[in-house]
């Protein structure tokens, strides 16, 4: 059992196969010797952890899909980029159900699985609010999102104008 | 605000992650969300990256070398216009040389289709459908039998044993043609311009070898001899040969010019090749491997790759025969009899390469002779060059280490190989496996993609296109392996059965493919012997004429053929599950027929006897009804060569451009090809390699045929070539008579005119020889004309 700290200093334990998921976690654990210290995650909150590990528990036996990866990195470099295509056409229920919360907490868990290197759930993350993102107009983009327009008169006129070749298609 | 705090709080990195997930419409209205968004959508790896997402992969070959944007604008806009079926601009061109056996793709908008037996060719442009010019290089006495193509040049080996290359201008135009005509009497099986693929990458080709390009053809014959000759001179530069008269089927380079690599049925023959002398190693094939369905060097590395019908696919070392790599399917796939391949062997190399309109291979700026060929003394050590007359050649062609890296080839080379049961499998040409002669697994299946087995392959940057037997070409997405569109090639006539000779020589064609070239050359015998063309040549026009007009604007008629080819199809049906027997066992007794020939009459005297017509089986010259034999793949455009048509489709408009000048419109082919020819004919420029008395000998016979086709015509008066020759012959022996007996010449000619045909009618019965009826006939003339 592998000891985490939350960013509340909140103590978390985990099986080690779960959380080997996670690449920053896995290298902690290469590096130091096994101990019983808690490793700090500072960046990461208790809810998010916890859903974070869910997630990792689900997904702890589905090593077919990093061994795939592995397998076509010893091809090509680039493949692991094959493989989240190939990772988001498995999107199952679980991983659907999972991302169906508020903007916030998405946000969070992008970030934490940024921080803890957990490549599979950052791109479910990711594509979850590319989703999001899809076929809505630029200002509903920025009114989902928040985003002030930062573009002057000038510049957006240009910027449409350099986009026209999509409309064309 | 909370939010909007989190949102700009994201990291770019995950910004770019959660927008390449984006669709290209997508990703543009996000770019104009704000200042920040723009900047990660207008990166460049982030294009890379959103490619891979659409695509499944990285290009094997890059469309835009410059940036990953347009390389992905480009990818989405030819795959919908790919898709697009209803809007292909979608061409039928008969060029009028009977068949069309190969056609040579160059320059922005000028294709060259090339027959082989009529060793006639006729420049087409692409965009308008309109043939330009035609040349028929030899007359109808000489038949070709094998043929090589590159973008500057093409070159005929034929079955009297005489190679000739044609050079070819950046404009399409023949502009010189070299003989060679040292093969003695053996009949050319095959032959292969040097740097045959990397034609189009000269550049490249500099940079790696530090020299000028060298124009160096090796052809070989059916005794088992190669020769390499320069394309600029005509001049042998190597005699090289397998020890026991081998029919050679395939020849190939390696590495540039360093290697000459030969098949013959059950052999490969490799000869290193250096100032002026050759090594030579021999390679067994295994056996029951079937005829060699591919064999292509490597034109940067000393390898090359082999194919064979039935034992599979391998990547050689030349140097010794080491077996590098095999290429195989997946485990739960296996190839049946391989039919068809592709080698794209300078993929990516060509970065002007932009096909912004009509075909936009690069053409070749092929410098030539100069510096490249250097005349040394034959040395004592090369005692294996029989060549004691001609000086040799020396080739300086060593690769320039130091440019190595930026020579080769940027993108993945594929080999793409097609089998008999309809799949297609891609591979990295250029994959290690990780022991030596370790197994490669293709990039890409596609299992069963065609009904029928695959006739023929090519790729290009963007497209991969294939045909069927069928005569179904489909375009597919390399990447992805997605089909975009099919087509469906019309037959080469319009009822196929009416016309057999067509179905007879295309099987032949497909003998280039799998089986060996002797067939092929046999069936080309045939068609002469059986004297089609004097026999159809009238109402073959007539059909071409008809035809010409009903192309030119492609319809949907061709119910009729689909029909038929359906109706092949669903006999076939039940055994095409594992691969086509139906067409393997059709041709199987004139190979058998050979082959008892061959093991019976080891003498060499009975070799070119091969080529005397044998025995086709009318019923076996319906088999193919649309067969397509060659398909060239630019990215926005496609060639399918089927039977005497060509077929062109764009995906997308290409720019108009204005024809050159000529006298009507679209019926351009004003200039007959006889009279092209006898144009080309004065400017041949020869080098021969025979004595003075030989040389003299052949050229009045030729002048003397020449004389013969200037005065009967087109064979008018009912003569092939080989009466005509023959009357020629007659001629000149009854002009040495007339000296002796004082008679009138022209008396005797204009009755001699017609008399070869009525002899054929009249004494043939009489169990006479061809010469004996000759003879005869003057007897008779002469006493007709003194009585």
């Amino acid at each position: 059992m592998i000891k985490l700290t939350t960013a509340e200093g909140a103590i978390i334990e985990v099986e080690r196969e779960v959380i080997e998921q996670s690449g920053t976690i896995r290298n902690i654990l290469n590096d130091v010797r096994m101990s019983d210290k808690p490793i700090p995650l500072p960046n990461v909150s208790g809810p998010i952890l916890t859903k974070i590990i869910q997630y990792c528990e689900h997904h702890k036996n589905d090593s077919s899909r990093r061994q795939l990866k592995q397998e076509s990195q010893n091809i090509e470099n680039d493949s692991s980029e094959a493989a989240i295509q190939r990772a988001i056409e498995k999107m199952d229920e679980f991983d659907h159900n999972f991302c169906r919360v508020d903007q916030g907490t998405l946000f969070d868990i992008l970030l934490a699985a940024n921080f803890l290197d957990i490549q599979p759930l950052l791109d479910l993350a990711g594509y979850t609010v590319a989703n999001m993102i899809n076929g809505k107009t630029v200002k509903e983009i920025r009114d989902t999102f928040h985003i002030k327009n930062d573009f002057s008169p000038e510049d957006e006129e240009r910027v449409i104008k350099e986009n026209s070749w999509c409309e064309n298609e | 605000m909370e939010q909007q705090r989190l949102f700009n709080s994201l990291p770019d990195e995950i910004l770019a992650l959660i927008l390449v997930n984006l669709d290209a419409s997508e990703r543009y209205q996000a770019s104009q969300v704000s200042k920040r968004w723009r900047q990660i959508v207008q990166d460049d790896s982030n294009w890379r990256r959103a490619l891979v997402q659409r695509f499944g992969r990285l290009p094997y070959e890059r469309v835009m070398e410059d940036s990953w944007q347009r390389e992905y604008k480009r990818r989405v806009r030819l795959r919908k216009q790919w898709s697009r079926t209803g809007l292909q601009r979608r061409i039928g061109v008969c060029p009028k040389i009977g068949l069309v056996d190969r056609v040579v793709v160059g320059g922005k908008e000028w294709a060259v289709a090339v027959s082989m037996a009529g060793v006639a060719t006729v420049q087409v442009n692409v965009h308008r459908g309109v043939a330009l010019r035609s040349a028929r290089v030899f007359g109808d006495g000489k038949r070709g039998t094998a043929l090589a193509t590159r973008s500057d040049g093409i070159c005929w080996g034929l079955a009297s044993g005489e190679c000739l290359f044609v050079h070819l201008t950046q404009q399409g135009v023949a502009r010189k043609t070299v003989f060679l005509d040292d093969h003695g009497s053996a009949p050319v099986l095959a032959v292969s311009g040097c740097l045959d693929a990397l034609a189009q990458t000269t550049a490249d080709w500099r940079a790696f070898y530090g020299v000028p390009l060298a124009g160096l053809v090796a052809s070989a014959d059916c005794r088992g001899s190669v020769r390499v000759w320069s394309d600029d001179t005509g001049e042998l530069v190597h005699l090289l040969s397998a020890d026991h008269q081998a029919p050679l089927v395939r020849v190939t380079w390696a590495c540039g010019a360093q290697y000459v690599v030969a098949a013959s049925p059950s052999e490969i023959f490799v000869w290193h090749l250096e100032d002026g002398t050759h090594t030579r190693s021999v390679f067994a094939l295994p056996p029951r491997c079937g005829a060699i369905a591919m064999l292509a060097g490597d034109p940067f590395a000393p390898e090359f790759f082999v194919a064979t019908e039935k034992a599979g696919v391998w990547r050689m070392a030349a140097t010794d025969g080491a077996v590098l790599a095999e290429f195989v399917p997946p485990a739960a796939l296996s190839f049946a009899t391989i039919t068809a391949t592709a080698f794209a062997a300078a993929a990516a190399a060509a970065s002007s390469k932009t096909s912004s309109g009509g075909l936009g291979r690069a053409v070749p700026g092929l410098t030539k002779g100069g510096g490249a060929l250097k005349r040394v003394p034959v040395s004592a050590a090369s005692s294996t060059t029989s060549l004691e007359s001609a000086g040799v050649l020396r080739v300086a062609l060593s690769p320039n280490t130091s440019n190595k890296h930026s020579a080769k080839p940027r993108g993945t080379r594929l080999l793409v190989i097609g089998d008999a049961a309809g799949s297609l499998f891609l591979f990295d040409a250029d994959a290690r496996p990780s022991v030596p002669g370790g197994q490669i697994r293709p990039l890409q299946c596609l299992p069963r993609l065609h009904r029928l087995a695959v006739s023929a392959i090519d790729v290009s940057a963007a497209i991969l296109v294939s045909s069927g037997r069928d005569g179904q070409v489909l375009v597919t997405e390399p990447l992805a392996g997605e089909t975009l569109s099919t087509l469906r090639c019309r037959a080469g006539g319009r009822s196929s059965a009416a016309n057999p000779w067509i179905n007879a020589i295309q099987p032949a064609l497909v003998s280039m493919h799998t089986r060996t070239a002797v067939i092929l050359a046999q069936l080309l015998a045939a068609r002469t012997a059986e004297g089609w063309a004097r026999q159809t040549a009238g109402r073959l026009e007539d059909r071409l004429d008809r035809e010409d007009h009903g192309d030119d604007d492609d319809g949907d008629d061709d119910d009729d053929e689909a029909q038929a080819s359906w109706q092949w199809a669903a006999d076939n049906s039940n055994n095409d599950d594992e691969e086509d027997n139906n067409d393997h066992e059709a041709l199987d007794p004139v190979a058998i027929n050979m082959q008892e020939r061959a093991a019976g009459n080891p003498n060499r005297d009975e070799v070119p006897g091969f080529f005397a017509w044998n025995q086709i089986d009318p019923a076996l010259c319906q088999t193919y009804p649309a067969l397509v034999t060659q398909v060239v793949a630019g990215d926005s455009w496609l060639l399918a060569v089927n039977g005497t048509h060509l077929q062109i489709c764009h995906a997308e408009k290409p720019p108009e451009t204005p024809l050159p000048k000529k006298g009507r419109g679209q019926r351009s082919l004003a200039r007959p090809a006889q009279k092209v020819a006898l144009e080309l004919a004065r400017e041949i420029d020869t080098v021969r390699l025979e004595s003075e008395e030989q040389r003299t000998m052949r050229i009045e016979r030729y002048e003397q045929q020449r004389r013969i086709e200037n005065e009967f015509g087109d064979g008018e008066l009912g003569l092939n070539a080989d009466e005509q020759i023959q009357y020629a012959i007659w001629l000149s022996a009854n002009q040495a008579q007339e000296q002796d007996s004082e008679s009138s010449a022209p008396a005797s000619a204009s009755t001699t005119a017609s008399m070869p045909e009525a002899l054929a009618d009249e004494y043939s019965i009489q169990g006479m020889t061809e010469e004996e009826q000759l003879q005869y006939a003057l007897h008779l003339s002469t006493a007709e004309h003194s009585s």
